[in-house]
């Protein structure tokens, strides 16, 4: 079956399987920047923005997403600049050690801070509940989500 | 992960095409939701999924009375963020609502899809003590019962279709509380609890005493209940009501905890619940 949704602001008819998830119909389609880790809804490494909330893409059908807005990391950025701020900072902050996780972890976050523009450590912690990181302790990103927010808050944001 | 035995996916505009899809309760179809159960656990013989999107309704929206009516497609944020829901109780459903699972797993997963699983939850305790009721359409009728007959009686086995949950309005003074205990934050639940109060002009005017996860989805401790209406909030009356909700509300034993640790477990959290409740009506 096709289904017909927007990915990173390009329409994108994608052909699938009825019992395909979202994940395996993004990574079939070259978006292989969402994460396949445990595929079972646990560590939120396949994380995209579905209409503007993180998902877990494992947790969701491919024909579910019919007419939807999917953003994945490659479309997080703006135009106009290199890197969106929560890349920028996880960058400076050190918060990316093999990298696998982060992704969706930013994902999670622009989720976070579109709606809370000021949270407090406790409240980023808490969002990133279902984002799990192997190699840190999440300190540096939650750092680094803590140095975008006050980026974006001043007006440095275009993502 | 892929389920190749899926073959056909339906979109019903409307819940009659629906009911049409799943009538005959044939084992091979599947109403879908939110999808987070279906992805991770659809049984081998399904073949069919009957995608509830456009058929159901995904808005909450408060009432003049009081009342407030969620759409069984709304989603846990969608609860956890409505205004009216933050408010309602003394904020118990947020307070809850905050516990289950991750964002990631609230952004998809919808009130209809949790409640007609009937599994283990921290939201049902919190409608039940609320006095949810659902609304279910089965052959073109709408019927309109309590979430817990819904769930006693096995409604949620036959075939049928959850359009929405309501909440009734709530006295001025009332409060409601809920605690959980799991081995980590993001685990499902040892126990679980939730009580409400209402107070009105000679004390104690309602209240809702109800324990999830014992392993039973969710009970009510009547003997506790009927210990509150008599003797009040004071410190001594929550320590009598919750030894008794710990004698009557049965637990079993399972592979993450014993019946004799549950009923401990009962205990404690229904006289935090209590306390809590009790520490909210008196600000």
């Amino acid at each position: 079956m096709r289904v017909g949704l927007t990915v990173n602001g390009k329409s994108e008819p994608l052909e699938i399987e009825p019992g395909d998830t979202l994940l395996e119909a993004l990574r079939a389609n070259g978006h292989t920047s969402v994460k396949n880790g445990c595929a079972n809804g646990d560590c939120g490494a396949c994380a995209v923005l579905l209409d503007g909330r993180a998902v877990a893409s494992c947790l969701v059908f491919a024909a579910q997403a019919e007419g939807s807005d999917i953003t994945t990391i490659d479309g997080l950025a703006g135009k106009d600049s290199a890197y969106h701020p929560l890349q920028q900072t996880m960058l400076d902050a050190g918060g990316v050690q093999c990298g696998f996780c982060i992704p969706a972890m930013i994902l999670t976050a622009a989720d976070l801070l579109a709606r809370n523009p000021e949270p407090t450590r406790d409240e980023i912690g808490s969002y990133l509940s279902g984002n799990l990181c192997r190699c840190t302790g999440y300190v540096k990103q939650i750092d680094a989500i803590e140095m975008a927010a006050a980026i974006m808050r001043e007006g440095g944001a275009d993502g | 992960m892929s389920r190749p035995g899926i073959t056909e996916y339906l979109r019903p505009e409307s819940l009659g095409e629906a009911w049409r899809s799943i009538a005959d309760g044939a084992p091979t179809v599947r109403l879908l939701s939110g999808g987070s159960d279906l992805t991770i656990s659809a049984p081998p013989e399904v073949t069919t999924l009957v995608d509830l999107r456009s058929a159901l309704d995904s808005t909450v929206s408060a009432k003049e009375d009081g009342s407030i009516r969620i759409g069984a497609g709304a989603t846990l944020t969608a609860i956890l963020e409505h205004q009216s829901l933050v408010d309602h109780a003394g904020g118990v459903i947020p307070e809850m609502m905050v516990q289950v699972g991750s964002p990631l797993l609230r952004n998809s997963a919808t009130i209809g899809g949790h409640l007609a699983r009937g599994r283990l939850s921290d939201v049902v305790p919190v409608l039940i003590a609320l006095d949810a009721e659902v609304r279910i359409h089965r052959d073109g009728v709408l019927t309109a019962l309590s979430l817990s007959r819904y769930l006693s009686e096995g409604h949620n086995t036959r075939p049928h279709i959850l359009t929405e949950v309501l909440l009734p309005a709530l006295p001025a003074s009332s409060a409601a509380a809920f605690h959980r205990h799991a081995r980590t934050a993001f685990d499902f639940p040892i126990l679980n609890a939730c009580c409400r109060v209402d107070l009105g002009p000679e004390g104690v005017d309602k209240v809702r005493i109800v324990c999830g996860a014992t392993p039973h989805l969710a009970l009510r401790a009547a003997r506790a209940e009927a210990s509150v209406m008599s003797d009040g909030l004071t410190p001594s009356a929550i320590e009598t009501a919750s030894r008794l909700a710990g004698e009557e509300v049965p637990t079993g034993t399972g592979w993450v905890a014993s019946a004799e640790y549950r009923s401990h477990l009962v205990e404690v959290l229904v006289a935090r619940c209590l306390t809590t409740a009790t520490e909210r009506l008196s600000r």
